[in-house]
């Protein structure tokens, strides 16, 4: 993966620049957005909606004049070239098929609008159509089609021009759970045959992460992360863009203890309301400025009360517990700690037991209030 | 945006303004200067001794009253009649529903010719009652009373309260009627407390509509109430024409211009809220089919005779056009259009008013789509503080009069007021705001999105419109030319003050007609109100072939 901030060797398809929007003054919607998206990379802008994603893509694609800030496209400024000129496709969230025209004439349309020839616009259709699995559906109107069947069409429709750079904005959001899930996988393989460079906007992260080479997580009109999914997944850059990706249990934690003359074998210690850590456990290098510890959910496991391990061993309240087939969710207040915290954690519905053999656990070993000793795994922390 | 694009847009949408500026708000502008200032000083001592009179009161309590028994008498007909369209479903409805409306769209002077036609002295009902009873006498004498004022009234605007209560009635939720009665509302409560009160925002906006309508009644008063009866859009026209009382003509055309503005302002505000989206249903879930034979009859009866009474007048217009006199059936009163013989009234052959009439209202439809368009595209734009005041700007004409209009044009046109396109400028006046009421809703409705498609895929501004616009609009843009259309051919207040005699409209044409004494005037009025029924008739089939669902107000 290419990192963003250095300088790549070949200059990026797309380069935004400082770019600032408000639709009402002094209310921006982005603010100073830097962004470079390199030939043939699906980049996925990830956030909640009214973090200012689709209104990036809008803004790029000329759909809406930025205050400040800059539009490179293959080298050229973008600011004087209108919408139709742009080099750019765009597939709009609820897809805004032409209801006059049938299937086929809604893929042809901007293949006309470049003035190719009959047979080449005839061609090029039947071939789109196919790409997207809709081969012999030119004559059919939109409206006797499926949600997921206009989706294709949306699709061949914005690629059949082959632009330069496509923008998806939540392609997949007016459809129903299995479908999405079904054609996320779908579009990315699409995509990637054609070999198109994408923007996809989508606020699902499962969805982001199926479908990006790289995924830029945004909030309140920043970039909060610019990164590959793994490193996204593994190291969210801020506090939101942990809670974000579904993840609850973020502590906490007192600058580092000035024991400059501890010996350097032993990484800082941290002071976390569950009691010191070890830094070097949980990997290395306290990132400068770190706030917060990161707990993820699979990092607990149950243990009998006296036995001694490594990391961190808590005793805590249960809470309420819910099944969630291969896992239990559970949810636990601290009884040891100075001050109680409630964390959140996933553990195996299985357990394994000394005999050998997995056996389930049971409703009665999750009861309310019992109280269970935890130890936490710090390879599954991560400092922010 | 290219320069070009910056200059020519503020042009273009300054073209209705423009426009209304001089076809509308000057004469007006001349009218209250007629009515105030004369001869280098305010003249208020002449508008105070007539406000002072019995004779002004008289007006204004008169044209007050009979637009509320009119409205009470549309209402009492139109109520039951929407309740039917609303919750009933049966065969042939759609058909039902689009007769009802044609009374709506006929012109006033052939309504009334279409009255007198049936009640008149010389009606089909007086002659089969002196038949069958072998009178001497025609036993019904209506023509010259209230009563036939208020029928015409209430045949006029049946279908408003259909449409506009019936639309609302049949969006209503059947479950919030049904959760009273579960909470154990019986039928009559259920009525009060719950369907009337949901109902009462178009209710009463459709009254108001229809009390404005009656209470700028022109045509059907003139002709059908004789001298005794004169709404103040009658006595405006009597003081202008009859007595060339220009300043009394103006200042009551002034009296008139506040009261239906406060009335539009009002309808304005009830049409909002009778168009709030108040969990509707589709028609399809609320109506239901009714099971019993017994319910069925009822239902067939009653809708029968509704019809009856909406058609009787225009059926007989046609027959009597055909049979008046004592020579059986005839096509001379229509073969006599095309004569001019010297004891004829008219200055010219009255076939000739067919070809002005058409003529003018081409005319008319061009320029009312062309202004209207225009002014729906800038209504349609965001709204900002800048243009917030437009809207009521643009639908101002819809509350003036039209004889205000035509004296407005007598007054400030100075040597053009004879001039020939003053006529179909008039018409444009009164048709454009209804063009913009047809097209405004369609094109708020399309997809900004889908202008934005076609611009992404490669499609400059003007093939966007030409590619998206033109034909998802086309079919609006159809209603609002019939409509303009239809308007121009029975406008008559207007046309009345502004045609000059030699280029006489259909409806000028029937009311000379209907005014002058004898057999064949009267035959020559009832056969060319027959051919304007007609050609409204079938312009009304033109729209209902295309309107789009219910968008729209008319």
């Amino acid at each position: 993966m290419t990192d963003p901030s250095a300088p790549s060797a070949v200059a990026p398809l797309l380069q935004v620049e400082k770019l600032t929007k408000a639709y009402v003054p002094g209310e921006p919607v982005l603010r100073d957005i830097n962004l470079a998206v390199a030939s043939g990379e699906i980049v996925c802008l990830l956030g909640p909606s009214g973090c200012g994603k689709t209104t990036l893509l809008r803004v790029i694609a000329g759909l809406e004049e930025p205050d400040a800030g800059r539009i490179l496209y293959a080298g050229a400024d973008q600011r004087n070239v209108s919408v139709h000129a742009r080099d750019m496709g765009f597939m709009f969230q609820d897809y805004a098929l032409f209801p006059h025209k049938s299937v086929g004439e809604n893929v042809a349309f901007g293949l006309r609008m470049a003035g190719q020839s009959r047979q080449a616009v005839r061609a090029r259709t039947a071939e789109m159509l196919e790409l997207v699995a809709l081969g012999g559906y030119g004559e059919r109107s939109v409206f006797d089609l499926s949600g997921g069947e206009r989706q294709r069409v949306a699709l061949a429709r914005s690629l059949a021009p082959s632009p330069g750079l496509l923008m998806l904005d939540e392609p997949l959001g007016a459809l129903d759970r299995t479908l999405r899930e079904e054609l996320m996988g779908e579009v990315r393989r699409i995509l990637k045959a054609v070999g198109v460079t994408a923007l996809y906007v989508t606020h699902d992260q499962e969805e982001a992460f199926s479908v990006a080479d790289r995924i830029v997580v945004m909030h309140a009109g920043r970039i909060e992360q610019d990164a590959p999914p793994q490193v996204v997944h593994d190291h969210p850059a801020s506090a939101f863009v942990a809670r974000f990706l579904g993840f609850q249990n973020l502590l906490p934690i007192a600058t580092v203890p000035a024991d400059d003359s501890a010996d350097s074998s032993a990484g800082p210690m941290l002071e976390t309301p569950l009691g010191p850590l070890d830094a070097a456990a949980i990997g290395g290098a306290v990132p400068s400025g770190a706030r917060l510890l990161l707990i993820r959910p699979e990092a607990a496991r149950f243990v009998a009360a006296s036995a001694p391990l490594p990391g961190m061993v808590i005793r805590c309240v249960l809470g309420d517990s819910s099944y969630r087939g291969s896992h239990y969710r559970i949810r636990v207040t601290t009884a040891d700690t100075p001050e109680p915290v409630a964390l959140v954690f996933d553990v195996p519905a299985y357990r394994l037991h000394p005999d050998g053999r997995r056996r389930p656990v049971t409703p009665g070993d999750l009861a309310r209030n019992r109280q269970v000793t935890l130890a936490l795994d710090p390879s599954l922390m991560t400092l922010l | 945006m290219t320069t070009a694009r910056r200059i020519a847009l503020p042009l273009l949408y300054a073209l209705p303004l423009v426009f209304l500026a001089v076809f509308f708000l000057y004469p007006l502008a001349r009218i209250l200067q007629v009515s105030f200032y004369a001869d280098g000083r305010w003249m208020l001592d002449s508008v105070g001794r007539l406000t002072g009179s019995r004779y002004f009161w008289r007006l204004i309590w008169f044209t007050t009253w009979q637009a509320v028994a009119s409205t009470a008498l549309t209402l009492t007909v139109g109520l039951p009649l929407a309740y039917l369209f609303a919750r009933y479903d049966f065969r042939g409805k759609s058909v039902v529903r689009a007769l009802t409306t044609i009374p709506f769209v006929m012109p006033t002077v052939v309504v009334a010719a279409a009255f007198t036609a049936l009640l008149g002295r010389t009606g089909l009902i007086n002659v089969l009652l002196q038949q069958l009873l072998d009178l001497e006498q025609p036993p019904i004498a209506l023509l010259g009373t209230i009563w036939i004022i208020l029928l015409a009234h209430a045949f006029f605007n049946v279908s408003v309260i259909i449409r506009a209560v019936g639309g609302f009635w049949s969006n209503l939720n059947p479950s919030l009627e049904e959760a009273a009665a579960v909470l154990g509302a019986n039928r009559a409560r259920l009525f009060w407390e719950v369907t009337l009160p949901l109902l009462w925002p178009s209710i009463a906006a459709a009254s108001l509509l229809v009390f404005l309508f009656c209470f700028t009644s022109f045509g059907v008063v003139l002709i059908l109430g004789g001298a005794r009866f004169a709404t103040l859009e009658v006595e405006i026209y009597r003081q202008a024409v009859s007595l060339f009382d220009l300043p009394a003509a103006a200042w009551l055309s002034l009296v008139q211009m506040i009261l239906t503005f406060i009335m539009m302002t009002l309808y304005t505000r009830l049409q909002a809220r009778a168009s709030l989206p108040l969990e509707s249903r589709s028609q399809a879930r609320t109506a239901v089919t009714l099971r019993t034979p017994m319910a069925r009859l009822f239902l067939a009866l009653t809708l029968g005779m509704a019809l009856l009474l909406l058609l009787a007048p225009l059926i007989t217009l046609a027959w009597r056009s055909i049979t008046l006199g004592d020579n059986g059936v005839t096509l001379a009163y229509y073969r006599a259009l095309a004569d001019n013989p010297r004891q004829s009234a008219f200055f010219v052959p009255p076939i000739v008013a067919v070809r002005n009439s058409l003529l003018f209202a081409a005319a008319t439809t061009l320029l009312s789509l062309l202004l209207g368009i225009i002014s729906a595209y800038l209504l349609a734009r965001p709204r900002t503080r800048r243009t917030a005041w437009l809207e009521p700007i643009f639908l101002l004409p819809l509350g003036t009069s039209a004889v205000t209009l035509g004296l407005g044009y007598i007054l400030a046109m100075g040597p053009w007021r004879t001039a020939l396109w003053l006529t179909p400028v008039a018409h444009t006046l009164i048709a454009a705001p209804f063009v913009v009421r047809t097209f405004l809703p369609a094109l708020r409705s399309l997809d900004p999105r889908l202008r934005e498609s076609a611009a992404v895929l490669g499609a400059p501004p003007l093939r966007v419109w030409l590619e998206v616009d033109v034909p998802i609009l086309f079919r609006a843009a159809l209603v609002a030319a019939t409509f303009a259309f239809t308007i121009s051919l029975g406008e008559f207040g207007a046309s009345l003050l502004v045609t000059r005699p030699d280029t006489p409209t259909m409806p000028v044409i029937i009311y000379r007609a209907l005014s002058r004494p004898g057999q064949l005037n009267y035959g020559q009025a009832l056969a060319m109100s027959t051919v304007l029924m007609i050609v409204a008739g079938l312009s009304l089939i033109l729209i209902e072939r295309f309107r789009i669902g219910d968008i729209g107000e008319f």
